[in-house]
C-alpha cells in the first residue's frame, strides 16, 4: 500500500494504491495521519487504485473521517472504484464520505 | 480473481472431496498432507482461507496454526479447524491460538461450503 | 458433484488404515501399551469416520463413531485397554472392514450385518461414558444447513427480522470479516436496512486499526428461521453480542433491545424507526411506560435476564452451558497443577537404568574395598545409600492409587443389580492405597469376576433377604490396605455365604475329593477355585461368561499373589487377595545349581526336601511325595551347567495353579527380597527364566519362571510315558 499526497487550492488529495486490508491498516494509519497539519482545509481520498478493501479498511476510513472532522478538516472521497463502492454501500456508510457542498 | 483455500488433512480422500466441493464453488484449492507440508505451501502465495485437520502426523493442526500466525503475510488468514466431537481440550487450545471457526467431523461437503461462505 | 474418483481414494485409504489398525491391535494383544499405538488405532478410526461422512456413508460413520469414542477414552487414560476390550475391538475393526467392502460393492448392509454391528456396539457399552448427553447449547457448529428447511415453513413469509450485533475486538485479527457475514446473510434474504455503529471508535491515541470497534443494526427481510440467521454468526458468536428480534415481535422486545445496548437510547431509537422496525409513536409510548414501570418497581432488567426473558435462549440451556464450562475449567486446573502425565514406558526405562546403576555401584563397592582406601570407601558407601534411595523413589513413581479401579465397579454394580432385580450398594474403603500400575491393569479382570459372582450368587434376591431378616439392599464392599510390604484387597458381601458341606459333597461327586479325606476349612473353600466346581444351582447370565473362578486364581498367582476366602452361611463371604506392591520386587528363595545362582519366587514353593530321602518312581524323573507322584527336572540339566562336587541334591517342590513339580538344585541358601530386572531382548527367548536380579554380593542371579518349568517337567514325563507304551506295544508284536 502506498499513499501519495497532492495539494491543490484548498484541498489535499491522498491517493491510495494497493490493498486497504487488515494486513496494511497499521502501516496506513502511520502514513495517513503523519504531518496532518500540513494538509489543506479539505481532505480528499482518491480510492480508485485500491485493490481489496475489508472491514478493517472501512473502519480506518470511518476513523479518518472522525479524526479529520475533529481537527476541522472535512473528509470526502473524490474518486473510488467498483469494489470500494460496493463495500461502502453494503455497510451503508458511503453517504458519510460524500462531497460536502 | 478466485479466492485461494489451503486444505490441510492427512487423509487423501478428505482432501479430494473437499477439493472437489470447493473448486465446484469457484475457489482455487491448494492441498497439504500435514502441518509441515502446509507451512511449505504458505511461502509466497496468497491464501484467503485455511481449512485444517487437527490430528495429523508430523505436525498437528494447532502447531501449524501457531506457526502460521507468526508469518507476517498470513497472520490474519482465517482458519477453519476440522475437529471431532468432544475434543474440547484441543478446541480450547486452538481457540487460544486464534482458530475461531470449527467444523465437526464428519461433515457433508455442503456444510463446509456454508462455513466457508461465512468467512470469505 | 462427482465424487467417484475420491470414493476410490477413500476405499484404498480405508484399507490401509484398517490394516494398520489391525496390526496395532495385535501388538497391543501381545502386551504393547504404548500411547502411540493407541493413538494409531484412534487415528485410523477417526479418519475413516471423517472421510466416510463426506460420502454420506452413514452406517460406517455411526458405527465407527462409537468405536472412536471408546478409543478416545483410552487415549485420555480414562479406561485401560484390557484383553476383554481388545477382543471386542478386533471384531469391530473387522465389522468396519465389512461395511467399507459393502460400500465398495455398492451393496446395502443387510439386517444380519446391521444386527452384528449393534451387538458389537452393545458390548462396547461398559467402556463408554455414562449418558453422554450433549448440552444443547454446545451443539457443534456446522451441524446446521440440513435441519432447518422445515422450520422455515412455519415462519411467516417476507417478514423483517431485526439483528443487532456488536463484534468482539479480536475478530479481525482472527481472520474474521463481518463483510463476509453480511454477504452470507444476503443469501438468506434481503438486507433492507443497515446501520454501521461507529460510536465506539476511540480517540486517536487509543485507536488500534487491527482491532474491531464496529457494530451493526440490520433489518433482514427473510423467511429463514431464527436458527439459520443465528448460524450466520456461528463463528463470531462467542465473542460478540448478538440479538435477533423475530418479525412481528412485541414492541417491548425492541425497547428491551435498546435498553440492553450500550449506545445512546435516542440514537438507537432513531435507527429502529428509520429501519421501519417500529414507528416513532410506538417507541415514545413504550419508552414512557417502561420509565414509569421502572420507577414503581425499581427494577431494571439485566442483559442476561433480557436475553432469557425474550426466549431467544432458553434459561436452562444458558445455565447448562455455564455449568459445563465451569466444570471443565475446574477439572483442568486441579488436574494440571498436581500431576504431570508421563509415558509409562519412560518410567520403565528409568527404572531399568537405575537397575544398571545399582549393578555398577556393587562393582565399585567391591573394587573400592579391594583397594582399601578409607576415604574412597566412605565416598562409595555414601553414594550407595543414595543409589538405593533413588531406586526406592523410582519404584514409587509407578505406584497409583487403586481408587480409580474400584470406582469403575460403582457403575458395574449399579447396572448389574438393576438387570438382575437386586438392590446392591457398593462401598469403597482405602481407595488411596497404592500399588504398581502394571498390577492395577491385571487386577481388573479377576476383581470383576469376583464382584460379579458376589452379585449373582452371593447377594440374595430381595424376597430371600427379607425372609432372613436382612435389609433388602445388599452390600458389596471393596477394601484395600497395605500390610507388611503387600497390598491386601478385600471383596466382602453380606449375602448367603458359602455352604462348606455343599462344596465338599460337590467336590466328592466330581471326583476332586476322596470320601473321608480331611481338609481344613480354608482348603475346602479353596476348592471353589477348582475348574469345574460350581455350587450355584442355576447358571445365570453373569456366571455364564465363560471364565471360571480357576481363572481368577491363576490371574492372581501370575501377579505373585494369593487369595483367601472366609465365609459364613447366611452372613456373607470375604475374599482377600494379597499381592506384592510391585512386580519389580519379589520375595524369592535363593538356590544354586552348578555354580549359578537362581531365585525361585517364594509364593510358588510348597516345600524343600533332600532328593535322596524320597522314593523315586522307577525309570522316570518322578518322586513319590507322600503317595503323590511329582515329576521333576534338574536345573543343571536343562541349563547344561557343570556339576558341583559332593553335592547333595535338594528338590524344591513348586506349585502353579493346580500343577506341581519338583526343581532339583544343588544348594539352598534361604529367603531374600530382590529387585526384578526384566531380561534383555536377546534373552527373552530363553525358556524357564523370567528375569534377573542382583544378590547382595553383586552377583547376578536368574529368576526362575516356575510356570514354564512345571510345564517342562510334566510334558517330559508325558512324552516319556507315551514313548514307553509305544515300545511296549512293539514288543508284543
Amino acid at each position: 500500500m502506498n499513499i501519495s499526497r497532492k495539494k491543490s487550492k484548498d484541498t489535499s488529495t491522498l491517493i491510495f494504491e494497493g490493498d486497504l486490508t487488515i494486513y496494511y491498516v497499521a502501516q496506513i494509519k502511520d502514513e495517513l495521519f503523519a504531518d496532518y497539519e500540513k494538509l489543506a482545509d479539505r481532505v480528499a481520498f482518491d480510492l480508485s487504485s485500491v485493490g481489496e478493501i475489508d472491514t478493517a479498511g472501512v473502519q480506518l476510513l470511518l476513523f479518518a473521517k472522525k479524526f479529520f472532522s475533529s481537527v476541522r478538516r472535512p473528509l470526502f472521497i473524490s474518486k473510488s472504484n467498483e469494489s470500494v463502492e460496493s463495500v461502502l454501500t453494503a455497510l451503508d456508510v458511503n453517504t458519510q464520505f460524500a462531497i460536502e457542498s | 480473481m478466485s479466492k485461494v483455500i489451503l486444505v490441510v488433512d492427512d487423509s487423501a480422500s478428505v482432501r479430494q472431496v473437499v477439493g472437489i466441493a470447493l473448486r465446484g464453488a469457484g475457489y482455487t484449492v491448494v492441498e497439504a498432507s500435514d502441518g509441515k507440508d502446509a507451512l511449505t505451501k504458505l511461502d509466497g502465495q496468497k491464501i484467503n482461507l485455511v481449512i485444517s485437520d487437527v490430528n495429523m502426523p508430523n505436525m498437528d493442526g494447532i502447531t501449524f496454526l501457531k506457526e502460521m500466525k507468526t508469518k507476517a503475510n498470513y497472520k490474519f488468514t482465517p482458519v477453519i479447524m476440522l475437529t471431532t466431537e468432544g475434543a474440547e481440550d484441543k478446541k480450547r487450545e486452538g481457540q487460544a491460538a486464534g482458530a475461531k471457526a470449527w467444523i465437526v467431523k464428519p461433515f457433508r461437503p455442503e456444510q463446509m461450503l456454508q462455513a466457508v461462505s461465512m468467512l470469505i | 458433484m462427482n465424487l467417484d474418483g475420491a470414493l476410490q481414494t477413500f476405499f484404498a485409504e480405508a484399507e490401509d488404515f484398517l490394516n494398520s489398525m489391525e496390526a496395532a491391535l495385535l501388538r497391543m494383544d501381545e502386551g504393547d501399551t504404548d500411547m502411540e499405538t493407541i493413538n494409531e488405532i484412534f487415528r485410523a478410526a477417526h479418519t475413516i469416520k471423517g472421510s466416510a461422512g463426506l460420502f454420506g456413508l452413514n452406517d460406517i460413520v455411526s458405527f465407527t463413531h462409537i468405536v472412536e469414542n471408546v478409543l478416545d477414552r483410552a487415549r485420555d487414560e480414562k479406561i485401560v485397554i484390557s484383553s476383554d476390550l481388545l477382543s471386542i475391538f478386533l471384531p469391530c475393526r473387522d465389522h468396519i472392514a465389512v461395511l467399507v467392502e459393502n460400500a465398495r460393492q455398492e451393496q446395502e448392509n443387510d439386517a444380519a450385518c446391521l444386527a452384528q454391528g449393534k451387538a458389537l456396539l452393545d458390548s462396547l457399552q461398559p467402556w463408554l461414558e455414562a449418558a453422554p448427553q450433549q448440552v444443547a447449547a454446545n451443539v457443534p457448529a456446522a451441524s446446521v444447513a440440513t435441519t432447518h428447511a422445515s422450520n422455515s415453513d412455519v415462519e411467516t413469509n417476507h417478514e423483517a427480522w431485526h439483528i443487532s450485533v456488536r463484534f468482539g475486538p479480536d475478530l479481525l485479527r482472527n481472520g474474521m470479516d463481518p463483510l463476509s457475514i453480511l454477504r452470507y446473510l444476503r443469501t438468506l434474504g434481503e438486507i433492507s436496512h443497515i446501520t454501521t455503529i461507529t460510536e465506539h471508535l476511540p480517540a486517536f491515541d487509543d485507536y488500534d486499526p487491527e482491532q474491531l470497534y464496529l457494530g451493526f443494526e440490520i433489518t433482514l427481510i427473510s423467511n429463514a428461521s431464527q436458527q439459520q440467521i443465528e448460524d450466520a454468526f456461528m463463528f463470531v458468536r462467542e465473542e460478540s453480542e448478538l440479538k435477533i428480534i423475530p418479525p412481528r415481535s412485541n414492541i417491548e422486545a425492541y425497547v428491551n433491545l435498546i435498553k440492553s445496548l450500550p449506545e445512546n437510547t435516542q440514537r438507537l431509537g432513531e435507527i429502529l424507526v428509520k429501519s421501519h422496525a417500529i414507528t416513532f409513536q410506538e417507541l415514545e409510548a413504550a419508552l414512557a411506560t417502561q420509565k414509569s414501570q421502572a420507577k414503581s418497581s425499581g427494577a431494571v432488567g439485566m442483559l442476561g435476564n433480557i436475553l432469557i426473558e425474550e426466549q431467544s435462549v432458553p434459561a436452562e440451556i444458558v445455565n447448562a452451558a455455564l455449568d459445563k464450562q465451569k466444570k471443565v475449567s475446574e477439572k483442568k486446573t486441579s488436574g494440571e497443577n498436581r500431576f504431570i502425565r508421563v509415558d509409562a514406558e519412560r518410567l520403565d526405562i528409568l527404572i531399568n537404568l537405575i537397575g544398571e546403576l545399582v549393578i555398577n555401584r556393587q562393582r565399585v563397592d567391591l573394587l573400592s574395598s579391594k583397594m582399601g582406601n578409607p576415604t574412597l570407601i566412605e565416598a562409595v558407601t555414601s553414594m550407595g545409600n543414595f543409589t538405593e534411595a533413588i531406586r526406592d523413589a523410582a519404584l514409587t513413581l509407578r505406584m497409583v492409587p487403586i481408587g480409580d479401579t474400584f470406582q469403575k465397579f460403582k457403575r458395574v454394580v449399579r447396572d448389574t443389580a438393576k438387570s438382575i432385580g437386586k438392590e446392591i450398594e457398593l462401598e469403597i474403603e482405602g481407595a488411596e492405597t497404592e500399588l504398581d500400575r502394571s498390577m492395577v491393569e491385571k487386577l481388573n479382570d479377576p476383581l470383576m469376576h469376583i464382584v460379579r459372582n458376589a452379585m449373582d450368587h452371593g447377594i440374595e434376591a430381595i424376597a430371600v433377604r427379607q425372609e432372613r431378616g436382612k435389609s433388602s439392599s445388599g452390600t458389596i464392599k471393596l477394601t484395600a490396605r497395605h500390610d507388611a510390604g503387600n497390598i491386601v484387597i478385600g471383596i466382602h458381601d453380606d449375602g448367603g455365604g458359602l455352604d462348606i458341606e455343599r462344596i465338599r459333597k460337590k467336590a466328592i461327586a466330581n471326583g476332586i475329593l476322596e470320601e473321608g479325606e480331611h481338609l481344613t476349612r480354608q482348603e475346602l473353600f479353596q476348592l471353589i477355585f477348582h475348574p469345574g466346581l460350581s455350587t450355584a444351582e442355576q447358571v445365570t447370565n453373569l456366571s455364564g461368561r465363560g471364565v471360571g473362578m480357576d481363572v481368577v486364581k491363576r490371574n492372581i498367582e501370575e501377579l505373585q499373589g494369593g487369595i483367601e476366602i472366609e465365609s459364613e452361611v447366611g452372613v456373607g463371604t470375604s475374599f482377600s487377595i494379597r499381592l506384592p506392591l510391585t512386580l519389580a520386587i519379589i520375595d524369592g528363595f535363593h538356590v544354586t545349581a552348578g555354580h549359578i545362582d537362581f531365585i525361585v519366587p517364594q509364593n510358588t514353593i510348597l516345600e524343600c526336601v533332600d532328593l535322596n530321602s524320597l522314593m523315586h518312581v522307577q525309570g522316570q524323573n518322578c518322586v513319590n511325595l507322600r503317595g503323590e507322584q511329582v515329576p521333576y527336572i534338574r536345573l543343571r540339566e536343562i541349563f547344561s551347567l557343570e556339576p558341583k562336587d559332593h553335592s547333595r541334591e535338594k528338590i524344591v517342590v513348586v506349585q502353579f495353579g493346580e500343577k506341581r513339580a519338583g526343581i532339583v538344585v544343588d544348594e539352598l541358601h534361604g529367603e531374600i527380597q530382590t529387585v526384578v530386572k526384566p531380561m534383555g531382548p536377546i534373552f527373552q527367548a530363553l525358556k524357564g527364566i523370567g528375569g534377573s536380579s542382583l544378590l547382595g554380593t553383586g552377583a547376578v542371579s536368574l529368576i526362575l519362571d516356575v510356570q514354564q518349568l512345571i510345564g517342562f517337567a510334566i510334558n517330559r514325563e508325558h512324552l516319556r510315558n507315551n514313548a514307553f507304551s509305544v515300545s511296549a506295544q512293539e514288543q508284543e508284536q
